[in-house]
């Protein structure tokens, strides 16, 4: 039933949205992942990528209080993500980030931030200009 | 040596030997390296020479950019309350070196897809083998009667691009009587960062409490609805008495007239679509925003939500090797978060191609952070894109706080702090 009304709000928002007519801010979409389980994979790296701007390029910022994720040993990493998307460990935002992944998306996700050097981006202090 | 620590010197010796063999340091062009040219030095054009470069030593980049700095948008509204603009200006010099890109300092006039090459207002001609646009968004002011750009530079201000403008708002509003009236209009959708209006107009009414208490905001709102709207209706509800006569902040939608019809800045008045005319002592119009008319002039395809963009790869059909991202391209939503993104799937799609491979799967996640106050009420939207078959596919769009957690006030604080760190991560994620 949810998916249902769930599909029917995502079509909407798909098609051609007029903005006089209509409000196109839907408070709340959410398709599992799972309907692209199938789909060609998307990368540790393009997965990876997409978490740069609150975590630092490569998840490489360790100086503020959004974490690092750079060098997380593996299994920490997946467990965590588990965590948050099964809702076992409640937070402001992880929750939502961590739903619309894959379960696949979170192991190479993993990967790839295990393999990153556990050191900050930009080395020098006073060099972000 | 325990295990960790022989891994994690392994690791600081390989870090140290990359960076040695120059993987982001200089290293000679042959004349015959692919050329990547990028119109745009914002948020998704040097995003884009960024990432590129960390997996691409050998292309030659070109970031052709008319203006020697780059001034952020995001957290701009918290220069009308007085923090330093300095804050939010980044140069060129840092990433230009890092990640060796060479820059033009000129805007582009026109692009010859078929020569495969740009030309300059000045009259340089670059030839490209990949080109990247992100030019941001045209601003339309003949759609408002007695509306013009020399006005939004001068009197009328947009601020919808942080700046000179954003300064000179904050003094006009410094300035205004006591029991003023301020009125913000906003453009219909889609415009770049959609809850910013709002915000701007929240951050005020909590300024104006302490600063100009009898003052009062109208939200001139040319859409029916805002996002983050419940939470905003209960934040000025619970602080400037949202819905009553004596509101602070009073929002007129779409319904009920709130596009802008005419602007009359001798006598600073707005006319609204129902003809109903309003005096104000300070008046920000925030103007249409357009797909930047260099595509559009270009020839390239207009539709809904900007140019129409292959999803997968953010190219454009028709013009193998040319990509468009940002705040021109088509996505219902338009902000540095998602501009950024989608610099990195045209970085890896440029490499790909080079390398022979088609571009693998992307996907594209809007995280983004928004304020009701500067310090203590935060919100978050998580929308997360998939592609198939070159379109795009909404798999979640998310606000917080809930309607059942508004009312914890330690969450509010947290974040409007993750707020603050996003802004600052942000900015380093681009630049640094
Ligand atoms: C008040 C405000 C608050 C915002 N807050 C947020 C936020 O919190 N989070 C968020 O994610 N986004 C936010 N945004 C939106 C964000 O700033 C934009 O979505 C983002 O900058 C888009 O990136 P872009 O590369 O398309 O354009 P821009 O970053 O604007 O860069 C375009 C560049 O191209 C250059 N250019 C233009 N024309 C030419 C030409 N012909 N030739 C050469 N160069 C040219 C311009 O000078 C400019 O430097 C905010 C915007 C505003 C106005």
């Amino acid at each position: 039933m949810q998916k249902i009304i769930l599909s029917g709000i995502l079509l909407a928002l798909l098609l051609p949205v007029h903005a006089e007519e209509e409000n196109p801010f839907i408070e709340k979409v959410f398709v599992s992942p799972d309907t692209y389980a199938k789909d060609p994979e998307v990368s540790g790296k393009m997965l990876g990528d997409n978490c740069d701007a609150c975590h630092g390029t490569q998840g490489r910022v360790f100086d503020e209080g959004i974490p690092a994720l750079a060098g997380i040993p593996k299994d920490t990493f997946i467990k965590l993500m588990m965590d948050f998307k099964a809702e076992k460990k409640p937070t402001i935002i992880m929750n939502h980030v961590a739903r619309a992944f894959t379960d696949g998306e979170i192991s190479r996700m993993a990967t790839y931030f295990a393999a990153q050097p556990a050191t900050p981006w930009l080395a020098k202090k006073g060099e972000e200009k | 040596m325990s295990q960790t620590t022989r891994r994690d010197m392994l690791k600081f010796l390989g870090g140290a030997a990359l960076a040695s063999t120059g993987l982001l340091g200089k290293s000679a062009f042959a004349a015959d390296k692919a050329k990547i040219v990028i119109i745009g030095g914002g948020i998704g054009g040097i995003t884009t020479a960024k990432y590129l470069r960390m997996i691409n030593k050998d292309v030659k980049i070109t970031v052709v950019e008319p203006n020697s700095e780059y001034i952020f948008c995001p957290g701009s509204n918290e220069v009308l309350l007085g923090d330093p603009i300095a804050d939010f200006i980044r140069t060129y010099d840092h990433p230009r070196k890092r990640y060796n890109f060479d820059m033009v300092a000129d805007k582009v006039a026109s692009i010859d897809y078929a020569k495969k090459s740009i030309k300059t207002a000045g009259g340089t001609t670059l030839p490209y083998d990949s080109l990247v646009i992100s030019p941001g968004p045209t601003f339309v002011f003949d759609d408002i009667e007695g509306y013009s750009q020399g006005l939004a530079e001068t009197k009328i201000l947009h601020a919808w691009k942080a700046g000179k403008q954003t300064t000179m708002l904050r003094d006009q509003i410094r300035a205004m009587p006591q029991g003023g009236t301020m009125v913000i209009a906003t453009p219909s959708m889609p415009f770049r960062c959609p809850p910013a209006p709002y915000e701007r107009a929240s951050f005020l009414a909590g300024w104006m409490e302490k600063h100009n208490p009898k003052a009062k905001i109208i939200i001139l709102d040319k859409n029916p609805g805002f996002i983050f709207q419940i939470q905003y209706t209960k934040y000025w509800k619970d602080n400037f008495g949202f819905g009553t006569d004596k509101a602070r902040i009073e929002r007129i939608s779409s319904q009920e007239g709130g596009a802008v019809a005419k602007v009359d800045a001798k006598n600073m008045t707005v006319t609204n679509a129902h003809g109903d005319t309003i005096k104000a002592d300070v008046i920000n119009i925030i103007p249409t925003n357009q797909p930047n008319e260099l595509t559009v002039k270009s020839g390239l395809k207009k539709v809904d939500f900007g140019i129409e963009v292959n999803h997968h790869d953010m190219s454009i059909d028709g013009h193998p090797d040319v990509y468009l991202i940002g705040d021109s391209a088509d996505f219902l939503v338009k902000t540095g978060y998602l501009a950024a993104n989608q610099a990195k799937v045209v970085a890896q799609a440029i490499d790909d191609r080079l390398h022979g491979k088609s571009p693998g799967q992307p996907i594209y996640t809007n995280n983004c952070v928004a304020k009701a106050s500067k310090d203590n009420f935060g919100m978050s939207i998580t929308d997360t894109f998939r592609e198939r078959d070159g379109k795009l596919l909404l798999a979640q769009t998310v606000q917080d706080p809930f309607p059942e957690e508004i009312d914890n006030p330690f969450l509010h604080h947290i974040r409007a702090a993750v707020s603050d760190n996003w802004q600052r991560s942000f900015r380093r994620a681009v630049f640094d």
